[in-house]
């Protein structure tokens, strides 16, 4: 088990080394392309190192929510950071119990231009017109509160933060509550998600 | 006796006659005066201050109507991208990875300024008789993403011909445009008549008309680009097109290197 723990942590270690290479090699190339006056490569380099960004704000987002929610550990497998350059961040993380299909997902859609009208919409009490809807606060922040029940009786719940032009979608299955849901959301680093991704 | 009596009377009677009507002709000359003095004033004087008054009135509501009389606009200022490069590469170094997206974003804009005046430079300044408006020439960007690069030039001619040219480069919409198109998707139809697809410079090119926008060439090329050029007031499609022929597509792929 130690040789695996070991294992993990020099690759995740290899990983992130290998990344900030990449970042330091595509200003550089960025840098050397735009000396020779070629403005194509030195775009495509740009357009490369944002990606890069992406994929490093992206793992800090990750690093910075929490081991364990409701006590359920992180599903590793499901951690995911993906960017389209300014089509915007992709990052999602699963926690999931092991005795039962209880889960709690996070997926957060960062820095996209396209996010900013929906966050507008959200914000418009018009819209929310489904008695399963409602408008709560986490903190300062307004989000939208949905609860659907399974076919099995179980309940969901889905929760869309807007955070100026990022959107954080709290998705959880399970016998919670809604102050249960609101509590575990207003438990997450919400202020330094939108740092990051401001 | 009596009669000098009579005599002196009446002389005073009329000394003091005279000194009456002396009087009276200095009373009714102040008089004249007094009004001359207040129809002046009342049309000149009291104009005047009203003047003042509004005046000062008017520019006191026009200093508090918040409404901009001066300024001369913003000077151009494209980033400079060696800088940015460099502050990004140092906010790279101490792990803030925002600064440095900020920063690779304005070098990126920067470079894309650059490309936009390349391709602005290559267009024509006349078409046919119509004249560019530099001060109408565009370029934005968002950077890579969904608008992408956008160069824009306007032409004006005699009365009302207007020419309108826009360059979209590397932009996803246009890609999926560009997918569609090249899937041969495009199909003509009876119920358009006033769209048609064609060859424009060994390009594949559809050429529509509207009686509110006039003549539209668009010309799909590349992986991500679009050029569109936009006539109004055009006589015919044949005067259209002879404008449209002035662009050379293959100038703009080159500095796009976008082929």
């Amino acid at each position: 088990m130690k040789i695996l723990y070991t294992t993990l942590i020099s690759l995740g270690l290899f990983a992130a080394t290998l990344s900030a290479q990449e970042v330091s090699k595509q200003l550089h190339e960025a840098g050397s392309a735009y000396d020779a006056g070629n403005l194509q490569e030195t775009r495509m380099a740009l357009q490369q190192t944002i990606h890069e960004l992406d994929m490093a704000i992206g793992n800090e987002i990750l690093k910075a929510l929490p081991a364990t929610l409701h006590n359920m550990p992180i599903d590793q497998e499901k951690d995911n950071v993906s960017s389209a350059g300014d089509l915007g961040l992709f990052i999602s993380r699963r926690y999931a119990a092991p005795e039962n299909d209880h889960y709690i997902s996070i997926e957060i859609i960062g820095d996209s231009p396209m996010i900013s009208g929906v966050n507008a919409l959200l914000s418009l009490p018009v819209f929310v017109g489904d008695r399963n809807q409602k408008r709560v606060r986490l903190g300062s922040r307004r989000a939208l509160l949905q609860q659907n029940e399974g076919q099995d009786g179980i309940h969901s719940w889905d929760l869309q933060v807007p955070m100026g032009s990022t959107l954080l979608i709290f998705s959880l299955r399970g016998d919670m509550d809604e102050n249960t849901v609101t509590n575990l959301a207003g438990s997450l680093p919400l202020d330094q998600i939108e740092r990051l991704t401001r | 006796m009596k009669i000098l009596i009579k005599t002196g009377v009446l002389l005073i009677i009329l000394s003091m006659l005279s000194l009456s009507l002396h009087a009276q002709s200095r009373l009714i000359r102040r008089l004249q005066q007094e009004t001359e003095k207040k129809i002046v004033n009342e049309i000149f004087g009291e104009d005047e201050k009203k003047d003042e008054k509004g005046r000062s009135q008017h520019d006191s509501n026009d200093r508090m109507s918040g409404q901009n009389r001066r300024g001369a606009g913003l000077e151009a200022d494209a980033p400079d991208v060696r800088r940015s490069i460099a502050d990004a590469g140092a906010a790279y170094e101490t792990k803030d990875f925002i600064a440095a997206k900020r920063s690779v974003r304005n070098a990126l804009w920067g470079v894309e300024i650059e490309i936009g005046q390349k391709v602005l430079e290559s267009l024509p300044t006349s078409v046919s008789d119509l004249e560019y408006e530099k001060s109408r020439d565009e370029v934005s960007s968002m950077g890579a993403g969904f608008v992408g690069l956008i160069i824009g030039r306007q032409y004006q001619g005699k009365e009302d011909l207007q020419l309108q040219a826009t360059i979209g480069n590397d932009s996803a919409i246009l890609g999926l445009a560009g997918l569609f198109w090249h899937e041969g998707m495009f199909v003509q139809s009876t119920d358009q008549p006033n769209q048609k697809e064609i060859r424009f410079q060994e390009t594949r090119a559809v050429i529509s008309y509207t009686d509110d926008d006039g003549y539209t060439l668009s010309v799909p090329f590349g992986q991500s680009s679009v050029f569109l050029l936009n006539g109004i007031n055009f006589e015919n499609e044949n005067q259209f097109m002879s404008a449209a022929n002035q662009f050379s597509i293959n100038n703009i792929k080159n500095i796009l290197e976008d082929k």
